[in-house]
């Protein structure tokens, strides 16, 4: 079948030569797999593509990755966690950042960091700011735009972030 | 085909094969990839959030320019407050300290089908999510009289900042005694909204010390722009400007204006009073307003603007000239799988500055995030600070917060409260304003770049 024909030697030509000794194995395994896979699934969208645009498809993916293996240091070996959703506060946290850093971490004498707050203070300075309790130059207005509620999310957000 | 490279190849079990061994192959692509086009602030903010939130992510940056130069503060080269070389940004921290891919190349064009960016260098690299921060194109030539030569040559603009900012710091210097100094601001919607009149009162401080009879002069095709009464209160106070009636009017008794009995150092001629820009003539130094010619020594001008580029090259631009997209996500409404943010996007209420599209990238990081994951796309909150300065220790702000109102597709602003320093603001808030200014050139630079 044509995709075993094109896809195949494609990748081992393309592959070898360009990986290190001890990678080569692993890409012909790939490559094995991708042939029994193939074969079995009849993937059928492969049918809708012709030669050369598949060839051209592997090409610069390959192109890609053998671009990307040079700049990165992408390569932690440390396992990673999946991506969790968003934290309470943490969207309205970020708006912080642009002056407060990073998660409120800032090693900057101007601003407050707020990483570690403990959640009260974090409080009762953000709404004396938005009632007027308290004088500022500018957190009065940021204050104002900011519901009770919102103000408590990103409290607890900052809490948690060690400084 | 509307399915991206690493899609199809997915399809045909290669790639999630390939992720089953521990070796970067051609095919280790099960992690989904976001290229983003321009390492400015919106583009190298948005790939630091995306390692951040989720470190399976594959993040390439491609960026035309080995170094940052940042516009944000690049007028206090004028003045020699900071040199050039402060200006510059690296993306050392992004690559080493985030994981995320630099390439440096311009990128030319894409196939929106099959998902895969073009690079002047001749590469193609394909992506599922893209994310297009380029700035901004200056339309020199809608002055007629005006075009990038002239800018790069003899009247700058450096609204992009580069050689036209080092070369205006060297025209200001060399400026004869008494020398005039003209500012052309720009139509709206435009980069940083005060900025047009932050770098005349700075230029006006300067003169004040290094060329005490010099006059600045803006010329102005607007009858107001943001932070006007704020900013004038300042020139009132430092430049023996006098602020018009129209102005002055509502601000309260307690605001403390002077009155000056010689015209100061700083006017502004707006549209009413014929600031509108016509032509320039660059052998004469002359720009024809509708209120009649300005001779000037020095001539900075901010021509309109547009989206950047390969934006409009990209077909993600309107009539308009900027990027219509979805409020929530910043998905182009032009193309799917496409982000465009920062100076290029509509963003309504959203002023063009860094800090929109610091918090522009941060949302979008977050949508893209949701969008791979499958999961639903939270609520986005933005902010807004821009600091100005009326001199080098008067600062002012707008600040706000934005909520998304989604029914609409709009962005809007939260909150009654002032957008602005208090007209009554006290000497000390005003000197914490411009602590606060020069503070945040740093804090924000390291919340996008490192
Ligand atoms: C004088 C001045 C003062 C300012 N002061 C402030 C301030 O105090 N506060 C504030 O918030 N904002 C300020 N700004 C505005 C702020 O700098 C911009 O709003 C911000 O940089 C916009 O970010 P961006 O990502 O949209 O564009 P940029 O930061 O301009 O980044 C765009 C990047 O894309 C790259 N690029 C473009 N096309 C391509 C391509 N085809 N291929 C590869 N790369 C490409 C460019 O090289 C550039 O690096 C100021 C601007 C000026 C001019």
């Amino acid at each position: 079948m044509k995709l075993n024909t094109i896809l195949l030697p494609l990748l081992l030509v393309s592959c070898i030569g360009t990986v290190q000794a001890d990678e080569k194995k692993a890409v012909e395994k790939v490559a094995k797999a991708v042939e029994a896979k193939t074969v079995e699934a009849k993937a059928p969208a492969a049918d809708s593509v012709s030669k050369d645009e598949l060839r051209e498809m592997i090409r610069e993916l390959i192109q890609e990755e053998m671009a990307n293996l040079q700049p990165t240091s992408n390569t932690d070996s440390k396992p990673v966690a999946p991506a969790h959703a968003a934290k309470a506060g943490e969207i309205l946290a970020h708006t912080c950042a642009g002056c407060h850093g990073t998660n409120g971490t800032l090693e900057n004498e101007a601003f407050m960091p707020l990483a570690g707050m403990p959640e009260q203070e974090f409080v009762k300075t953000m709404l004396d700011f938005r009632d007027g309790a308290r004088q500022s130059t500018l957190m009065g207005t940021v204050a104002n735009g900011l519901s009770e509620q919102q103000i408590r999310d990103m409290a607890r957000y900052f809490m948690e972030v060690s400084p | 085909m509307s399915l991206s490279r690493r899609e199809f190849l997915g399809l045909l079990g290669a790639t999630a094969l390939a992720g089953a061994f521990p070796i970067r192959s051609a095919f280790a692509g099960a992690q989904p990839h976001v290229v983003i086009i321009g390492g400015g602030v919106g583009g190298a903010t948005t790939a630091k959030y995306l390692r951040l939130m989720d470190a399976n992510l594959k993040v390439t940056v491609i960026e035309k320019n080995p170094i940052y130069i940042r516009p944000y503060g690049s007028t206090e080269v004028l003045t020699g407050h900071i040199g050039m070389d402060d200006l510059h940004v690296t993306y050392d921290a992004l690559k080493s300290k985030y994981g995320v891919n630099v390439i440096i190349d311009e990128v030319t064009g894409f196939d929106p089908d099959k998902r895969n960016v073009s690079l002047k260098g001749g590469r193609k690299v394909s992506y599922d999510k893209l994310v297009v921060s380029p700035g901004i194109e200056l339309l020199y030539d809608k002055i007629p009289g005006y075009s990038f030569e002239v800018a790069e040559s003899k009247i700058t603009s450096g609204w992009i900042p580069g050689k036209q900012t080092a070369l205006l710091g060297e025209q200001l210097k060399a400026m004869p005694q008494g020398g005039t100094f003209l500012m052309v601001a720009p139509p709206a919607p435009y980069r940083c909204p005060p900025g047009p009149y932050e770098r005349p009162a700075l230029v006006a401080e300067w003169c004040q010390k290094h060329n005490p009879t010099a006059k600045v002069i803006i010329g102005d095709p607007k009858d107001e722009f943001v932070t006007d009464q704020t900013m004038m209160l300042g020139w009132n106070r430092l430049y023996g400007f006098n602020i018009p009636q129209k102005f002055r009017k509502d601000m309260p008794a307690s605001v403390e204006i002077k009155q000056h009995s010689n015209p100061g150092i700083l006017s502004w001629i707006p549209k009413a009073d014929g600031g509108t820009p016509v032509s320039l003539d660059v052998e004469k130094m002359t720009l024809k307003t509708e209120g009649g010619d300005i001779k000037a020594d020095v001539i900075n001008i901010v021509p309109p603007m547009r989206a950047g580029k390969i934006a409009t090259a990209m077909g993600l631009t309107d009539e308009k000239g900027w990027c219509p997209n979805n409020r929530k996500t910043f998905e182009s409404s032009l193309h799917p799988h496409v982000h465009v943010i920062g100076d290029a996007c509509h963003a309504d209420a959203m002023p063009k500055s860094g800090f929109s599209a610091n918090t522009q990238a941060k949302s979008v990081a977050r949508a893209i995030v949701e969008a791979l994951a499958g999961r639903e796309i939270p609520t986005p909150s933005w902010e807004n600070t821009c600091y100005a300065l009326a001199g080098s220790d008067y600062g002012l702000f707008v600040a706000d917060v934005f909520e998304l109102a989604e029914a609409e597709n709009k962005i809007k602003r939260v909150g009654k409260f002032s957008r602005y320093l208090k007209l009554d603001a006290t000497p000390a808030q005003i000197r914490m304003g411009a602590v606060y200014q020069q503070a945040w050139l740093k804090s924000f630079t390291e919340d996008c770049f490192a």
